[in-house]
């Protein structure tokens, strides 16, 4: 390999390395979860998962309204990219720029950051669960009723996944 | 060291704070008609921008200036910074002023002539009254925002 091809691969090596990439929904605490879950393989692709699988997950039903904002780390996937959650709650069109510009602001290239909103289609019954969990603190009524909606929209968060697997792929390639 | 002031939208209090914060509006006399009037257009034409770090400039103190329109979300653009700061292990310093309390005239009349453009003329008039009641209490907190600063100095 020559000079230029190992620049490349060096180049393609680091940014691969510092890419990451963050699930956001409203509270970071179910939706994003599940999504990051099943990007990293805790969860199935061929079939919805069991209630006690999604119980199992870490970071599942556990984020705090204090912690908004705040990413948590998740793991790194099969291509080196980083994976995290973060709640944003309805303001992702206000926040993602607000993180890019301070992410700029520090020579950081925002290019690298890429954002998924895990907040597709959700069932009704997951924001009530979500609600009563997080919000009233209720979590023996609301964890069980976001398990409920989250496994009946289940292969909506697969095909999100995929989707997105799909074109980090095809940016790699 | 970064002084990020925030409000709702950057160019209400946010704007007027950093603007005496820098010496751009000398603190102690209140700045002439056409600058409350140039205040007043950049309410009109950019209060709606939001998520935008914009850089004002250094102070005396060679510290970086920012304004940010965050609507109700401060708690949250807080948590956003430390938690990515951390993350890209970004060791610069960040001071934040909350800007919000002080722009309440401001953001009801922007606001109101958004809606209803025909009564612009009287809503200038009032925003006018209104800066000239509130430029002393930002001067105020800038000052007490600055006694806070002067002593962390510059990293």
């Amino acid at each position: 390999m020559d000079i230029q091809g190992e620049k490349r691969m060096e180049k393609a090596f680091r940014t691969r390395y510092t890419m990451k990439l963050f699930y956001h929904c409203y509270g970071g605490a179910h939706t994003s979860v599940t999504c990051a879950a099943i990007h990293l393989g805790f969860l199935p692709l061929n079939r919805v998962p069991t209630p006690y699988e999604f119980l199992s997950i870490p970071h599942y039903d556990r984020m705090e309204n204090e912690d908004l904002g705040t990413p948590q780390y998740f793991g790194r996937d099969e291509l080196g990219i980083d994976i995290y959650v973060i709640g944003l709650k309805n303001a992702s069109d206000m926040m993602i720029p607000t993180i890019k510009s301070y992410l700029n602001a520090n020579n950081i290239p925002s290019k690298d950051v890429l954002f998924v909103e895990a907040l597709v289609k959700l069932h009704p019954i997951t924001a009530i669960g979500g609600f009563s969990s997080r919000k009233l603190h209720l979590i023996s009524l609301g964890q069980p009723l976001t398990v409920w909606g989250i496994r009946k929209s289940y292969p909506i968060f697969v095909e999100l996944v995929s989707g997105v697997k799909e074109k980090l792929l095809q940016g790699f390639q | 060291m970064k002084v990020i002031y925030y409000g709702s939208a950057a160019t209400y209090a946010a704007y007027g704070m950093a603007a005496i914060h820098l010496g751009v509006y000398k603190g102690e006399e209140i700045p002439s008609y056409d600058e409350m009037i140039g205040h007043w257009n950049l309410c009109m034409v950019d209060s709606y921008q939001r998520g935008n770090l914009v850089y004002l400039g250094l102070d005396e103190e060679l510290r970086e200036v920012y304004i940010i329109g965050c609507g109700s979300h401060g708690r949250m653009l807080k948590k956003a910074y430390k938690g990515f700061g951390d993350l890209y292990k970004i060791d610069d310093v960040v001071f934040y002023v909350d800007a919000s309390p002080w722009e309440r005239g401001a953001r009801l009349l922007v606001g109101l002539t958004k809606k209803i453009p025909m009564i612009e003329p009287i809503a200038r008039r009032l925003y006018i009254h209104w800066y000239r009641r509130i430029y002393p209490i930002w001067t105020y907190r800038v000052r007490k925002e600055w006694k806070k600063l002067s002593g962390r100095g510059t990293p």
